[in-house]
């Protein structure tokens, strides 16, 4: 296996105007292979960006260093940031400019020019199918047009490696669905790795070959999906919504007690207009245990408004390790 | 090179694709040049024609037993003043005066006893020039006749002018020199004359000088014809832009200074656009490019110098385009040195670049220097006299556009003599724009 990124102890602490530090990322360990796409999922403010933005030599690391193809950001940015290419989160283009005229600017920054930076530019306006609309300034296409530019200008020098900092976020089911194709077709056709971040399980799952998932500035998992939900057991996830604030703490004992499968019960916080909450229950047969956890809520003449069974997948993996949901943060 | 070129260009090529930009980078200073000029100069296209020039006269000149070259001097101005002039010059008058405005219309000329009072007059504007005739005045131009030679020493003259009237005060010095110019060959003739006379004499071989030999007096009076009042404008070497109307006087001042102003503005915006490009993530997007941190900023810098040069380049053309339409006639009004005026609108545009760099590098944020910026420049503009009033020079020179106005006006008014200002537009460009860069670089995280 052929390593394209190695991070090492990356860290980036900020000070703040009070004088005290904040540690935004904490030493952060990871590798990703040649051709692999990894994806780091976790909340917003869990440091994603600010790894991502270490690596591409955006940010100084505090401390720390990543390589990318054997070159140091730090030693060598230069030569480490011709083999990557950054697709930003927001749309990071010239609306005023064509599309076309964008990927001519950018591309000159990658010191292309002439035919081949005119070849380029026809094969990335076909990959995101934009060939039509490549005189128009930006500044009249959709949001989705935009972000598919957005990856066009990322992908035009052709690097080893992508950084695609939640490339979806606002936009359309049609235009996500055709990011999500065009990544698999980055990794499948021509043969680029991937780094890509997202605060979405279902991208994380659909997309990645293998995941890390970063919360309050560190990595607390990482591996296959298949070697992460191994972390949570074969427990499925039943998810109760009541209606009313709060669970009391020795009826969550009770189910944890009294149905055999139970290993863990817990009671989000309210959420909304605060009359409604969630119980989170791991079971190991989560669609047997129901029945027996939907008696003890009765007897406790706890209205139940709903109930949800979820195989074992990242949401859970991010619920066992932090206490928390990833959709609420 | 390629990546700084390539910022550079873009950033130019979106300031002039940008209607509302065009409006206040070219639009605006043309039509409030042009309309200003129109109000104040006319649009007749008639020629300028100067008179009652207000001057002041300060004669230190102490003479010697003989006479005193000052009170001539002085008189020349003051026709009335009784002091001994020149006699008998009313054949010298015929032959040599052309006709034309004599000094009388040209001047109104008021003797001063202390200099620093004429100095204080010419600086709060009540007069353009002061002559200063030195108390050596006499003893300096008055011949040194020895058997073996005669010669003079040769004084100077102080022509004590204000900037804000270079024109009015280059016909002050062109006239001032020229009448010392003719006393310095009056005063040859009459040395050459007598020395010869005296050397004749000693060697016993005295003649008669041929127009005593017709019974007619010795007279040296035409030797100092020019001295005697009569002298004409057009008898001296003035500038081209006595062929001016007064609108292109007007444009020429007004315009260079707006054009200066408004550039200020160009290159403010320009400097911010380094974090207009922050906030929307392209020069994030530039920064993860194989390009370095420094050939960015340079070539943001490189590009607001482009577009102010553009600006500039294109504001002086319109004007000239302006002043030919409206005065009928083609014409060049910014002077014949295009070599100086190159320089003078490159140090003009590092010097407002430099400035606007600076002022972004001391704000706290962008909204900031786009709050304070557009004071900041209101004031530098009015220093440079951009709103049609001037204010007394000692405070204008503070503002680089009134160095920059003071030398597109000169070049205009056919001086060349800008050295000072090229001096202090580089000077203060370099400065600003060194400690500036370092302070923008240092807000230029990401």
């Amino acid at each position: 296996m052929t390593v394209m990124v190695e991070v090492s102890g990356l860290t980036k602490t900020y000070k703040r105007s009070d004088g005290t530090a904040i540690e935004a990322v904490k030493g952060v360990n990871f590798s990703i292979a040649k051709g692999e796409i990894f994806s780091l999922l976790g909340p917003n403010g869990a440091g994603k960006t600010t790894t991502i933005s270490m690596i591409s030599g955006l940010v100084a690391p505090t401390a720390g260093d990543a390589t990318i193809g054997g070159h140091s950001i730090k030693q060598a940015p230069i030569e480490a940031k011709r083999l990557m290419g950054y697709i930003p989160q927001e749309i990071a283009l010239y609306e005023r400019l064509s599309a076309r005229q964008n990927l001519q600017f950018f591309g000159q920054m990658y010191s292309l020019s002439g035919k081949e930076l005119g070849k380029r530019i026809d094969d990335v306006l076909e990959f995101v199918d934009l060939a039509d609309r490549q005189k128009d300034p930006i500044n009249t296409f959709s949001g989705g047009m935009k972000r598919r530019v957005n990856i066009a200008v990322g992908l035009l020098h052709r690097p080893q490696l992508v950084y695609m900092d939640e490339p979806t976020v606002g936009i359309d089911p049609q235009n996500r669905r055709r990011i999500l194709d065009m990544v698999f077709e980055l990794r499948d056709k021509y043969e680029m790795t991937v780094l890509y971040t997202t605060h979405l399980m279902e991208e994380a799952q659909e997309l990645s070959d293998r995941v890390g998932i970063i919360d309050h500035g560190e990595i607390i998992a990482m591996g296959t999906q298949g070697e992460l939900t191994q972390q949570v057991g074969e427990e499925d996830r039943l998810l109760f919504a009541i209606n009313q604030p709060t669970l009391d703490e020795t009826l969550l004992r009770k189910i944890e007690n009294e149905v055999e499968t139970v290993t863990r019960a817990f009671c989000d916080e309210a959420t909304g207009d605060k009359s409604s909450a969630n119980v989170t229950v791991f079971a190991k047969r989560g669609r047997r245990a129901m029945p027996q956890i939907i008696r003890v809520l009765n007897d406790a003449d706890i209205d139940i408004g709903s109930v949800e069974v979820h195989e074992p997948d990242l949401e859970a993996v991010f619920l066992h390790l932090t206490g928390r949901a990833l959709r609420d943060n | 090179m390629r990546q700084l070129l390539a910022i550079a260009w873009k950033d130019t090529y979106l300031r002039f694709s940008d209607r509302t930009q065009l409006i206040i980078m070219l639009a605006t200073p043309l039509l409030l040049s042009t309309i200003i000029g129109m109000a104040f100069g006319g649009s007749s296209g008639g020629q300028i024609t100067f008179s009652d020039i207000p001057l002041a006269i300060v004669n230190l000149d102490t003479g010697n037993d003989v006479t005193n070259l000052g009170d001539s001097f002085t008189a020349i101005f003051l026709p009335d003043d009784s002091v001994p002039t020149a006699t008998n010059t009313a054949q010298c008058n015929a032959a040599n005066s052309s006709g034309g405005q004599t000094l009388d219309d040209l001047f109104t000329t008021t003797r001063i006893t202390d200099v620093e009072v004429a100095r204080a007059g010419v600086e709060d504007g009540t007069y353009v020039a002061a002559i200063i005739i030195p108390a050596d005045f006499t003893s300096k131009m008055s011949p040194n006749i020895t058997p073996e030679s005669a010669t003079i020493e040769g004084a100077q003259i102080e022509v004590y002018a204000n900037d804000g009237s270079p024109i009015s005060a280059s016909i002050v010095r062109s006239v001032a020199t020229s009448i010392v110019d003719q006393f310095t060959i009056g005063n040859v003739t009459v040395a050459v004359t007598i020395g010869e006379l005296i050397n004749n004499a000693q060697s016993g071989n005295l003649q008669v000088i041929p127009a005593l030999q017709n019974g007619d007096a010795l007279d040296f009076t035409c030797a100092f014809v020019a001295t005697d009042g009569n002298i004409t404008v057009n008898q001296q070497p003035l500038d081209a832009s006595q062929e001016q109307s007064n609108f292109v006087q007007i444009l020429i001042f007004i315009g260079s200074a707006q054009a200066a102003y408004f550039a200020l503005f160009t290159a403010q915006f320009g400097i911010l656009s380094l974090f207009d490009e922050k906030e929307t993530g392209t020069l994030q997007r530039m920064m993860v490019t194989p390009t370095s941190r420094t050939t960015i900023i340079l070539g943001k810098m490189v590009g607001v110098l482009l577009s102010v040069i553009l600006q500039l380049v294109l504001l002086l053309g319109s004007f000239t385009l302006i002043a030919s339409l409206v005065d009928g006639q083609a014409m060049f009004i910014w002077g014949n040195n295009l070599l100086l005026l190159v320089i003078l609108v490159l140090l003009t545009v590092l010097s407002i670049s430099g400035v606007s760099i600076i002022l972004v590098g001391l704000a706290n944020s962008p909204e900031q220097v786009r709050v304070i910026g557009p004071l900041v420049n209101i004031g530098l503009g009015a220093m440079a006299g951009a709103f049609g009033f001037q204010l007394p020079e000692i405070i204008s020179q503070f503002s680089p556009l009134y160095w920059s106005v003071n030398g597109f006006q000169s070049l205009a008014g056919g001086d060349n003599d800008i050295g000072l200002n090229l001096v202090i537009l580089l000077l203060l460009g370099l400065a600003t724009a060194m400690i500036g860069l370092w302070m923008v670089n240092r807000k230029v995280e990401v």
